[in-house]
């Protein structure tokens, strides 16, 4: 029996490690962060029509002082195309974050910013390019979106 | 192009995502992972609304694919859309939406010309007509540029904007030519809500 128990366990540490082990990411431009997020009902029925559909955002609260915003940036299950989204600030461009490319149906959970921001309201552009699902390399029409980030 | 997923990677990520959502309360959505396929669902504990999001979006072309024949026209069409699953525009809550209606902008790299890539880039204009009740701006062509123009205002009644593309113009290389269009809306620009 303790042998059992032992053999489980060293199985379980192996397989531990060798997950612990696998890189980030896949070579192929994917965001590393990017996971299924689908959502009964969250779709985009025209995307076989070659409609991609793009949301808008409200206010995107978050901590100040720290540099992690709570809030999925999302590809649409249906939508016939990659994502990348880069967060800039709206006043001189600075780019406070950007992810690689996001599949239909998956979704940057949370984003962390390339620094921290400090109580106030920051007025931002979330830029969306999209890539063709044949040819990542070819880009395809894309969108803006104006909202604040609130740090309080 | 070969692509893959991480499933492995995408449970891991979901752990800590599913603790945030429960230290952070019921607004926030709940995670659950189905052990048989290894795919994710979320489900929002109090709101359908995605956070961060405002439960309406646009439609855009994803591309206007242009063909040999210049007399046929390429569907450009933009309309408002409701992101909640299920709910179609009229259903967009009051609350969620501005009063005076949200206008949409589109530029053109190019100045709505096709061009290559590389020189000699050969540009080969066209024109991109919207009709509809919500359309201020019809006609977007050379003349238009790469000036970033709002096509129209949109309500909850006035949706769409039917848009019709046409090459004008006639390449005289060989190889592909492109243009890439940008939709953008800012909230800022929007009547408050009282």
């Amino acid at each position: 029996m303790a042998l059992l128990v032992f053999l489980a366990l060293a199985a379980a540490a192996v397989a531990a490690a060798v997950f612990l082990a696998q890189p980030e990411g896949d070579g192929d431009g994917i965001d590393p962060s990017a996971t299924s997020y689908s959502i009964p009902g969250y779709d985009n029925p025209g995307g076989e029509r070659g409609r991609i559909r793009i949301p808008t955002y409200s206010d995107w609260d978050m901590k100040a002082g720290t540099d992690t915003v709570e809030v999925p940036l999302i590809n649409t299950e249906g939508n016939p195309c990659y994502m990348r989204f880069t967060v800039k600030l709206s006043d001189g461009g600075e780019v406070l974050y950007q992810s690689g490319l996001v599949p239909p149906g998956q979704a940057i959970p949370s984003i962390r910013l390339n620094r921290t921001l400090d109580a106030g309201t920051y007025p931002i552009t979330v830029e969306i390019a999209t890539f063709s699902l044949d040819d990542p390399s070819q880009p395809l029409n894309g969108a803006e979106l104006g909202t604040d980030i609130v740090a309080s | 192009m070969r692509i893959k997923t991480n499933r492995n990677m995408g449970r891991i990520l979901l752990a800590g995502a599913c603790a945030a959502a429960l230290a952070a309360g019921s607004a926030v959505p709940a995670f659950a992972v189905d052990e048989k396929t290894g795919t994710t669902n979320v489900t929002y504990s109090s709101s359908q609304q995605v956070p961060g999001t405002n439960g309406w979006g646009f439609e855009i072309p994803t591309a206007i694919p242009f063909g040999h024949d210049k007399s046929v026209t390429v569907d450009a069409s933009v309309n408002l859309c409701n992101m909640t699953p299920g709910g179609s525009v009229d259903q967009i809550p009051e609350a969620d939406f501005p009063t005076g209606g949200v206008e949409l902008s589109l530029q053109s790299a190019n100045g709505f010309q096709l061009q290559k890539a590389a020189a000699p880039l050969d540009p080969v204009a066209y024109k991109i007509s919207y009709e509809g009740a919500a359309v201020t701006k019809q006609l977007f062509d050379t003349n238009v540029g790469q000036t970033k123009t709002v096509i129209g205002k949109f309500t909850k009644t006035d949706h769409t904007a039917v848009g019709t593309a046409e090459r004008v113009g006639d390449a005289g290389e060989s190889g592909s030519h492109t243009d890439t269009l940008t939709f953008s809306y800012d909230a800022s620009n929007t009547t408050p809500i009282p």
